[in-house]
């Protein structure tokens, strides 16, 4: 989604509160059907240098209640045009790259699977992304709004500029003091640059922090590391599209529906390469902050 | 296109000439004349709509228009003519008819007890007489007595609870009619479209009840004279104003209070009603707990306002205007959304049995959201819709076998579906414009009411319409994977894509005896303008978007049969119906479609078929003590594009196969009176997971195909209580009070079904259901003087 949408989605969020001050929410047995097993793929090349992972896991019942099975003793490789790795299931289910991997802009990247047993008739799989580049950041911010919310919101603000004349997908990933903070895929920002095509983005807010929940709480003193990556567009709508799925309100979106997959044949999940900035700064004293 | 069997319109001439001929061949053979005149309410001059006017001698008659106008051609002779209308003492008047008559009648509002308790202001067996089927008129003194949502009288909430029509979720006064979607009826307030008849997220409808006269809901059998949706068409008309003497009517409620004065500029000749009202829920917001919420405006507000002057017994002049405006404001963002409606209006009598009406309409919605400038993120977003036509109608009361009606429209259309853009030097975001596009939809028609004999009336019109999309505008062209190849652009006026349709339109009933009649009808409707929503529970940031090369106008074709009985002295009315509606050119949405701000709307649209079947039952007790009704649905809607669901038909989001309402209104003493409302539905049609994926460190549904589930179902008891002050006959002063609760046994209905993964243990995955109210009292004190 993006940002004017959100910003809407907020205003409604709000007025919807404050009109239904009553909707309530219980839990509720509804008896749910099974369907067939799916192969679960995920995994990213990026220009980081360091072991990167595949993960293999499979579809189960929605209330099978453990953690998704995973598929050890695959055979995955990646190629990047010219040169084909394969990878080590460093524990099962994940199989990882050697640690001096890294990606390499322009590159075209395919992920081969082999199963050692079938899901859903089918061993072999693959996928392939290209790795685009992402422009630089200037500089980030981070202010305190004590007015807004109940305790005031954190805003971590983006300066950089927008490569114009083509369409960029942009991720955002938040860390603070070294840890990261969009720790799931529901929680990392992405954008499309079709309100800011070729503009400077002057200090948009990118992450906004509560500062009435204690784990989104900063401190002066705290330091926050924003990374930009720079996505392919089936990878944006993928992240977008599991963002809506996990977004409950059915007042926006449409009827439910699967999100998409690069992986063929049939199966859940991405492979996706991008490329990443990132820039650091420590916050500062702010007005209004209140404990 | 399909066009209609040729036959059909062959039967359709045949029967006009047949008509006119009739009337050449005999001009002289018994010397006819013409009486004619209105009908009107002897308290206030409000013109009748639908007064009985009875000849005696001859077993015939005819009822009075949307104007209250009628005209009758009788042979020379002396006859007793009876003024009829429910709630109304009849009047009788003896006369001697030897040449063109005028005569205006005013009907005197029956003994108070009478007068409350009516509910239908037809003729007594209207029901079963009427050549309408498919058809309801409510009356607005029933609309009243329904509980209701926070005391708020809502004239779409009333008609949820006819058989054929469901609200298309909680609380919602969207409605879908016979499988229809919601922007497929064609909501009309003194003739303009109104195109978001909602406020405040759909809880409470554009009407406001005091300003209101008369509602009547078309759901299949649609008069020639109306178009542009495929499903129904509400026509709802303001009040004129008393032009008798002055009136303040008002109430004050939990969540909004109005107030309306009416009153005679010359009296008889002319006359004003203005009519407001506004909620004032945000003023409890600063005694909100959470603080965030205690800088939040929230609140909507209307005004009708409606003059009239006759300047003579023929000419009548009417000028009308909607305006309402829902607003949301806090801190860092702000929504205002509204409607604006002006209706010109000239009646003018121009011979005994030719009545014209002429019209000139203004309509528009809108809509501007942002965040205030001065910050990087500040933004306005605009979006308009507006609507500049004229209309004329023409009614021929060519003799009391024939009533003929003739007319034509044009709308000129203006969609400028949304532009965002940065606000302020600090801001970042360029201007996004989504193009705007004009179209002319146009019309012409010809029907003919037509006693065919003793037992057998018809009513067949044809509508030729006619849609042209207009430029200055930018279309896209798509390849086909949806993707946007080219554009094209074309000038300022340049007609390029004209649709032509061909809507014919059958009315039969046939009499088996005095209390029973067989009804049949078709109707075929194309709809030119569709709504881009694919949530149910709308979201008010409505984008309208016309047939163009890429969409082409949807099509309906419907067939009803009914049976109509009345029972004991017409004290029960009861019908049964069933239809047969197939509709083509149906639009869905792909997965995760992207509706707002987006340029490249049309390549996000995926088109099919649909169709619905269906059983309508009803029983109603109009008058007396004890009155109400009972309707029962069953039906089933399904669509089937080949694009969703694997191509494989699914239930629509609005088919709900069982849909039952009780309606009952009991006048417990002659100031106490107690209604209730009960309705039951089967379960909205939804997507549930069959599955799940671990993406991202977290759960996300594998889904099952499209709507393959239910919501549970749904059902709700709402009841009322009015005690009225006591009338004292020296004084104007009348007061009431109406306490009501609404989901009396406070069930939890489900909005929704949510999917959840628990919080503490990450892999239990859980479903969690959303209702909206549990039980919700309220009370109002309404007065009039």
């Amino acid at each position: 989604m993006n940002k004017i949408n959100k910003t809407f989605t907020f205003i409604c969020l709000t007025g919807m509160t404050l009109f239904l001050f009553h909707a309530c929410t219980e839990k509720i047995d509804i008896k749910l059907d099974s369907t067939y097993t799916r192969l679960v793929v995920e995994g990213a090349i990026t220009t980081d240098t360091t072991a990167h992972k595949i993960l293999l896991t499979t579809t189960t019942d929605y209330y099978y209640g453990q953690t998704a099975p995973v598929v050890a003793g695959a055979l995955v490789t990646v190629s990047d045009g010219s040169q084909t790795d394969t990878l080590v299931e460093a524990a099962p289910g994940q199989y990882q790259t050697r640690p001096d991997y890294f990606g390499v802009r322009g590159n075209t990247y395919t992920l081969q699977i082999s199963l050692p047993t079938a899901i859903n008739k089918q061993t072999d799989y693959s996928a392939s992304s290209i790795l685009h580049p992402v422009a630089d950041i200037d500089s980030i911010g981070v202010t305190f709004h004590p007015e807004w919310g109940r305790k005031g919101f954190w805003e971590v603000n983006l300066y950089a500029t927008d490569p114009g004349g083509v369409e960029n997908f942009y991720l955002f990933n938040l860390y603070r003091n070294g840890k990261l903070f969009s720790d799931s895929i529901f929680k990392k920002v992405i954008s499309d640059d079709k309100f800011f095509d070729g503009n400077y983005t002057n200090g948009i807010g990118i992450f906004f922090l509560d500062h009435a929940q204690p784990y989104q709480q900063l401190a002066v003193g705290d330091t926050i590391t924003l990374e930009m990556s720079g996505i392919t567009e089936p990878y944006y709508y993928f992240v977008s599209e599991v963002q809506i799925a996990g977004f409950n309100i059915p007042f926006f979106t449409g009827p439910p529906a699967n999100v998409s997959s690069n992986i063929t044949p049939e199966a859940v999940g991405f492979f996706t390469a991008y490329s990443s900035k990132n820039a650091t700064t420590i916050v500062k004293k702010q007005e209004g902050i209140k404990h | 296109m399909k066009q209609p069997p040729i036959q059909l319109l062959l039967l359709l001439l045949a029967l006009h000439i047949h008509a006119l001929s009739v009337q050449a061949d005999n001009p002289d053979k018994e010397k006819k004349f013409t009486i004619s005149g209105k009908t009107q309410d002897q308290s206030n001059g409000e013109e009748l709509i639908g007064t009985t006017i009875f000849v005696k001698e001859l077993k015939t008659g005819t009822i009075s228009n949307e104007y209250g106008f009628y005209s009758l051609s009788l042979p020379a002779g002396s006859y007793t003519l009876v003024f009829s209308y429910v709630g109304y003492e009849s009047v009788t008047r003896p006369i001697l008819l030897t040449k063109n008559e005028r005569l205006d009648v005013r009907l005197q509002p029956a003994d108070k007890v009478l007068q409350e308790v009516v509910i239908s202001s037809e003729r007594p067996d209207q029901n079963v007489k009427s050549n309408e089927m498919s058809t309801v008129k409510m009356d607005i003194r029933t609309i009243r007595k329904i509980p209701v949502l926070m005391g708020e009288v809502d004239i779409l909430k009333a008609v949820q609870l006819l058989p054929g029509v469901q609200s298309v979720s909680e609380g919602s006064s969207g409605f879908s009619v016979r499988g229809g979607s919601a922007d497929q009826n064609l909501i009309l307030l003194d003739e303009a479209i109104v195109y978001n008849a909602s406020h405040l997220m759909g809880f409470f409808s554009v009407f406001n009840n005091d300003a209101i006269k008369d509602v009547k809901l078309y759901k299949g059998d649609i008069p020639a004279a109306y178009g542009g949706r495929l499903a129904s068409v509400l026509d709802v008309r303001m009040k004129e104003g008393n032009n008798q003497r002055w009136n303040v009517t008002g109430g004050i409620g939990l969540i909004a209070s109005r107030l309306t004065v009416e009153a005679p500029i010359v009296r008889d000749r002319s006359s004003f009603i203005l009519s407001g009202r506004r909620t004032y829920m945000d003023l409890f917001t600063p005694l909100s707990k959470e603080e965030g919420l205690r800088d939040n405006k929230l609140y909507f507000y209307d005004l009708n306002a409606k003059i009239n002057y006759r300047p003579d017994d023929a000419n009548h002049f009417f000028l009308s205007g909607y305006f309402g405006r829902d607003v949301f404001k806090n801190d860092f963002a702000y929504m205002r959304l509204g409607n604006q409606t002006a209706t010109l209006r000239w009646n003018r009598i121009i011979t005994q049995k030719l009545f014209s009406n002429v019209t000139a309409i203004y309509s528009r919605y809108n809509y501007n959201l942002g965040s205030p400038e001065g910050t990087s993120s500040s933004f306005e977003w605009l979006s308009h819709l507006e609507d500049i036509g004229a209309k004329a109608d023409f009614s021929y009361f060519l003799n009391t076998e024939n009533t003929l009606r003739a007319g034509l429209s044009a709308i000129y259309h203006t969609f400028d579906p949304g532009m965002a853009r940065g606000l302020g030097d600090a801001s970042f975001f360029t201007e996004y414009r989504v193009p705007k596009s004009h179209a002319l939809e146009s019309a012409i028609y010809l029907s003919n009411d037509h006693v065919l004999g003793p037992r057998m009336t018809a009513k067949y019109g044809l509508r030729l319409s006619m849609f042209n999309s207009i430029g200055g505008a930018t279309m896209y062209n798509y390849d086909e994977d949806y993707k946007p190849v080219d554009s094209t652009i074309y000038n300022s006026f340049e007609f390029f894509n004209t649709s032509v349709g061909l809507e014919p339109r059958l009315g039969l009933n046939y009499t088996l005896n005095e209390v029973s009649s067989l009804k049949a009808s078709y109707s075929r409707t194309l709809q030119y303008l569709q709504l881009a929503q694919n949530s149910t529970a709308g979201t008010p940031l409505d984008i309208w978007f016309p047939a163009s090369p890429n969409v082409k106008p949807q099509i309906s074709s419907q067939v009803a049969l009914g049976y109509f009985r009345n029972f004991h002295k017409n004290t029960f009315e009861t019908s049964a119906e069933v239809y047969y509606k197939h509709m083509n050119h149906v639009i869905d949405f792909r997965d995760f479609a992207e509706l707002l701000l987006n340029k490249y709307l049309e390549g996000e649209l995926r088109i099919g078929k649909a169709w619905s079947y269906g059983f309508e039952l009803m029983v109603r007790k109009p008058a007396g003590r004890f009155n109400g009704w009972i309707s029962y649905t069953l039906s089933k809607t399904e669509r089937k594009i080949p694009e969703i669901n694997n191509g494989k038909p699914y239930p629509a989001p609005y088919d709900r196969p069982h849909n039952l309402a009780v309606v009952a209104n009991f006048d417990i003493l002659p100031r106490l009176s107690v209604s209730a409302n009960w309705v039951y539905a089967r379960g909205a049609a939804v997507t549930f997971p069959t599955g799940r994926a671990l993406i991202g460190g977290k759960y996300i549904p594998i889904y099952s195909s499209r709507n393959a589930y239910r919501l549970p179902d749904y059902h709700r008891l709402d009841l009322s209580v009015t005690w009225k002050g006591k009338e004292n006959p020296a004084k104007r002063f009348r007061w009431d009070v109406n306490i009501s609760a609404y989901n009396v046994y406070n069930r939890h209905n489900a909005w929704s079904i949510n999917f959840l993964q628990d919080k503490d243990s990450p892999d239990i995955t859980y479903a969690e259901k959303v209702y909206l109210f549990g039980i919700v009292p309220s009370i109002t004190f309404n007065f009039h003087f």
